[in-house]
């Protein structure tokens, strides 16, 4: 049973962490106005939000592709590579706007429902003699 | 690249892979993906010059999977993994026994070539190349090994007077043994083997025939009257039929059966180690013929 119901919490995780990352990601591009794929992922790391390399690009290209992102490709100097830069777009902050909201109003009902359950303890643990 | 030919190729390698899966994407988004994918692999091993290759692209993952985690984001469908090794292996080891068993196919039936040949008129059926002959005719079936074997119908005949013997060895045999009309010895035999049976003649005492390279030999012999026949062999049954020669018999497993005749007089000298013998009564006449048997495990019986 101790088993079956870890399981269960590693997608509950996975779940939940992939909507809060693309918040997370787009807060970080719209600080910084302009960033790369490999700075970001430091940024994030330092926050300890840890991607998988493997999976920041895909999510990159695809919030691209939903119109949130825009991209330009540029070389640091004659020797170095091309890299790509991301910046939020119009649509891009009015999405992250949304997000925002309904993020903060998530934490409001969870610091509710989370404070009830302490109040409720506490006249439990009032009427108990032991 | 990274200032070694052989990271080099094994960079190029990694990102043909991800092109190669990216395929439903169009072209141009498909550079643009393989570049920035190359950029971070650059910019990884930049940043600490420890880092191998390997590492980085390690962390990044098998470039099929990362290109179906774009396609997955696409809402695309994810392009098939490759085959795992062992299910490649199998199916190499399963083709390559399938050849091998062809190829085995292939030599016995080149080997047992024509496989049936029909010959009609002559009432003839040969099978396998001639390894199998079969005659309608005279009803016999004669098995002809290619690899050296011999003519598995040994029949011959040889003159043996009153007073000589016939000294006949095998391993496993059966063996039905009768009178011969004149003094002549007959003996037609039925069996395989590796080897062909020996005939030698053994100076004026007789003839000895070898037969212990017949594997179930099935054999009937003819023994000229007053003769002597001395039959010796491992496994045997042994039908005497009326016989009017004397005998010396030595069978280690076996049966020997024994059609006395009627108008003769025996003296019987018969042993089995372990077995049954059938009740024989002696004669003391003079013109009495000797029966001497030996068995080991079996049994004499009496046939009337």
């Amino acid at each position: 049973m101790y088993i079956a119901m870890a399981g269960n919490t590693d997608n509950w995780k996975t779940q939940i962490r992939k909507g809060y990352l693309e918040l997370c990601i787009l807060l970080l591009i719209k600080k910084q106005k302009k960033v790369y794929g490999f700075d970001l992922l430091e940024r994030l790391s330092a926050v300890k939000l840890d991607v998988k390399e493997g999976t920041i690009y895909p999510l990159l290209n695809r919030m691209s592709a939903d119109g949130f992102l825009s991209s330009t490709w540029e070389t640091e100097n004659i020797k170095g590579h091309p890299r790509k830069f991301y910046s939020l777009t119009a649509v891009g902050i009015k999405f992250l706007n949304e997000m925002n909201d309904e993020f903060k109003e998530m934490v409001t009902t969870y610091r509710q429902l989370e404070s009830r359950t302490i109040e409720n303890q506490a006249v439990e643990n009032k009427g108990d003699p032991s | 690249m990274t200032g070694n030919a052989k990271q080099d190729h094994r960079l190029e390698t990694y990102l043909s892979s991800l092109e190669r899966v990216l395929k439903p994407f169009p072209v141009g988004d498909r550079a643009e993906i393989v570049t920035e994918i190359k950029s971070h692999i650059l910019d990884a091993l930049a940043r600490d010059p420890q880092t191998r290759l390997d590492t980085v692209l390690s962390a990044l993952g098998e470039p099929e999977m990362v290109a179906n985690r774009y396609l997955l984001e696409r809402g695309l469908k994810p392009a098939k993994p490759p085959i795992s090794p062992i299910v490649k292996w199998m199916v190499v080891g399963f083709l390559g026994t399938v050849a091998m068993l062809l190829i085995f196919v292939g030599f016995l039936l080149s080997r047992f070539h024509p496989l049936i040949t029909i010959d009609e008129p002559n009432n003839k059926l040969t099978l396998l190349g001639g390894l199998i002959k079969l005659d309608g005719d005279k009803g016999t079936f004669k098995l002809e090994g290619p690899f050296g074997g011999f003519a598995a119908v040994f029949d011959g005949s040889s003159p043996l007077n009153p007073g000589q013997s016939a000294f006949v060895k095998f391993t496993n045999g059966k063996f039905d043994i009768r009178n011969s009309d004149e003094n002549q010895f007959n003996w037609s035999c039925r069996g395989a083997g590796s080897a062909a049976p020996k005939q030698m003649i053994t100076d004026n005492t007789g003839l000895k025939l070898d037969l212990t390279t017949l594997v179930g030999a099935d054999c009937e012999l003819e023994i000229p009257e007053n003769a002597k026949l001395i039959i010796e062999g491992a496994n045997g049954k042994i039908e005497l039929d009326n016989p009017r020669f004397s005998i010396g018999a030595k069978v280690t497993n076996g049966k020997i059966a024994i059609d006395p005749d009627e108008s003769q007089e025996y003296i019987y000298d018969l042993s089995v180690t372990t077995g049954k013998i059938d009740k024989f009564v002696s004669s003391d006449k003079p013109n009495a013929l000797a029966i001497s048997i030996k068995i080991n495990n079996g049994k004499i019986s009496r046939e009337n």
